[in-house]
């Protein structure tokens, strides 16, 4: 009876209550479009880094990514070995030898990352060969390199031209090349695409003179969920003072700083809009509460205790801002689950602000679940905490100043 | 068996500032079964004196007894627990849950009491038929009549079996029609199941109806005549 009694209290003036209910709606759907594009962006950007470039964990000499110093190269052998058969199923250790150069075409010379890479193993984890834009992909030890799409633009180069790398090899030899370019390719990665030179790994350790050596075995999972588990049978079979295993937490920490950076300015704009929804959401249960002041006396006086009564006042709040809520969920999953499986590929002005800042020119959604328990539980805890306006004035309620009034 | 016991109360509003003595030292013993009006002009004290007796009010001096059982030194949180079991209101205005139908309003002080379904059910239906509104189960009090609503308001106070009923001015809003009604209802309960009514009212029908006649003047009984 208290439930329905609230819940009918709620629809004695349904214009009043459906505008109140409507505004939570829209600041619930706002918000969760909102936090979703900027959970999917970021989401997507740091799965763009782990999953199809760094991996999700990576295996390094000891003190290479502090350095990344070709000297912290190491036998793909020995780790290989010490793995071998531990690993969950479909783990696969991508071997890479990634260093830095200048790469240079005509009068345009670049800063670029070479990444010598396994064609097969590599292929599987970044999908390589199948971004392919324009010419082939490579082939083992034929000299030959592919590179970003923005980087053939940026140094006007084409398929069929030679690049010319200038680097320091290892233990400080001079590495210098003439490698024509025999494809260009579009990573999900735009920092990737301005700045990556791929050879094969057979290619990359002759270029740099350092043969049979490589400085990462990035790490391929299925999935993330493997993660914990891959990183335990790392940790524990690899010599850990010869050896760093990191996650991907560690590989990208800026990335993951700025991905917090930017919800924490994104929570203080929920914060103005849910702020704003509960001054609306206050304005309604004053009127409601005043209004019926006379009637509260009445119950008290037939016998109500004030609890109870509290109790009504208080599930009657939390109806109007959790059904406004749940409402306002309604509404935007079918937006968020839409953006989420057909992502916006931006294109113009707009694209190129995405990619300066290194985030791929898309607009997707992140669909999780906690989300959308975020902005109920937001509701809730905003209508409680504004219920206690009605339920405080019901507990001191005296019947005869109430009907008075 | 006495119902009501007052002694000596007084009630004086704004004591601080401009004092109004709204009783000046009223005694009053109410027996069972008693069907008693409590009359006066406006502001002769009448529904202070019966919201003290109610327990709405606590008087400024002097003692109320209800049952046997003192209200004076009771909190206001046992104050409604006593409320809820011992007496019946009737309002002016009625005063149901809008939000209610006919028998939910009925039902609520028994829901309050924790009463089992099935002990409700059958409350309700005997009371409503007891009103003559079994027709009107569903109702909400906006789709009833003055009459009807009030009839519904006895109900409701009946509902919890309470010692007895008080009624501030019930028949002030029901034309001649209604009021006869009405006032049939409750005396055939005063008759039947020898309710004790305790009304406040200018209106000549229910006095003349009255068993005993209370005249209130400037806080005082004036008289206090049995029929």
């Amino acid at each position: 009876m208290v439930f329905k009694l609230a819940w009918r209290n709620l629809w004695r003036n349904k214009r009043r209550t459906l505008i109140t209910i409507s505004a939570v709606a829209f600041a619930v759907l706002w918000s969760a479009v909102l936090q979703s594009i900027q959970t999917g962006t970021w989401d997507k950007m740091i799965d763009n880094m782990s999953r199809f470039y760094m991996g999700y964990a990576q295996v390094h000499s000891k003190g290479y990514w502090g350095e990344q110093s070709l000297d912290l190269g190491f036998e793909p052998n020995e780790v290989m070995s010490a793995v071998e058969g531990k690993l969950p199923e479909n783990v696969d250790m991508v071997p890479r030898l990634e260093s830095f150069a200048l790469a240079s075409y005509g009068l345009q010379t670049q800063g670029v990352l070479i990444m010598g890479i396994d064609l097969e193993e590599e292929n599987k984890l970044t999908g390589i060969g199948n971004k392919i834009t324009e010419g082939t992909f490579l082939k083992v030890a034929t000299s030959s390199v592919i590179i970003g799409d923005k980087l053939a633009e940026k140094l006007n180069m084409a398929v069929g031209d030679t690049l010319v790398l200038l680097s320091q090899g290892y233990h400080g030899q001079n590495a210098v090349g003439k490698y024509p370019v025999v494809g260009l390719v579009h990573l999900n990665s735009p920092d990737l695409n301005k700045r990556l030179v791929a050879l094969s790994l057979p290619d990359a350790q002759n270029f740099f003179g350092m043969p049979d050596l490589i400085t990462t075995y990035a790490i391929n999972l299925p999935s993330k969920k493997y993660l914990p588990q891959t990183m335990a049978v790392l940790k524990t079979q690899l010599d850990t003072s010869l050896y760093e295993v990191m996650d991907y937490n560690d590989l990208i920490p800026e990335l993951l700083e700025a991905a917090k950076l930017d919800q924490a300015s994104g929570s203080l704009i929920h914060f103005i809009l849910f702020l704003l929804i509960g001054f609306g959401l206050l304005g309604t249960i004053i009127m409601m509460t005043k209004e019926r002041s006379y009637e509260f006396g009445v119950l008290t006086a037939i016998g109500t205790e004030r609890l109870k009564l509290a109790g009504i006042l208080w599930i009657e709040s939390v109806l109007l801002g959790v059904v406004g809520a749940l409402a306002g969920i309604a509404l935007c999953l079918p937006i968020v689950y839409y953006l989420h499986s057909s992502p916006i590929q931006l294109t113009g002005n707009m694209a190129d602000q995405y990619e300066r800042f290194g985030m791929e020119a898309v607009i997707s959604t992140a669909f999780n679940p906690g989300i959308f328990i975020n902005q109920a539980i937001i509701m809730f805890v905003i209508s409680t905490v504004l219920s206690l306006y009605p339920v405080i004035k019901s507990l001191t309620l005296k019947p005869i100043e109430a009907m008075k009034s | 068996m006495k119902v009501i016991e007052v002694k000596g109360i007084t009630k004086t509003y704004n004591p601080d500032k401009v004092p109004v003595e709204a009783l000046r030292g009223v005694d009053l013993t109410i027996e069972a079964g008693e069907f008693t009006a409590i009359v006066g002009p406006s502001g002769s004290g009448k529904t202070t004196l019966l919201n003290i007796i109610g327990g709405l009010d606590r008087p400024t001096s002097g003692d109320i007894w209800i049952g046997g059982t003192k209200l004076n030194d009771m909190s206001e949180n046992q104050l409604i627990k006593f409320r809820q079991k011992e007496i019946g209101f009737v309002f002016q205005s009625y005063n149901l849950i809008p939000v209610l139908t006919t028998a939910e309003n009925t039902e609520f002080v028994m829901l309050l009491q924790g009463r089992s379904k099935s002990e409700r059910d059958t409350r309700v239906k005997e009371l409503l038929a007891e009103v003559g509104l079994s027709d009107k189960l569903d109702k909400r009090p906006s789709e009833l009549s003055g009459g009807q609503q009030q009839r519904v308001a006895v109900a409701r106070a009946l509902a919890a079996k309470p010692k007895f009923i008080l009624a501030d001015e019930p028949t002030a809003n029901l034309d001649s029609a209604s009021t006869s009604n009405l006032l049939d209802i409750m005396e055939k309960l005063n008759h039947v199941e020898h309710m004790t009514f305790v009304f406040s009212t200018h209106d000549q029908r229910v006095i003349d109806r009255a068993r005993r006649v209370v005249v209130l003047e400037d806080g005082m009984i004036k008289s206090d005549d049995r029929k």
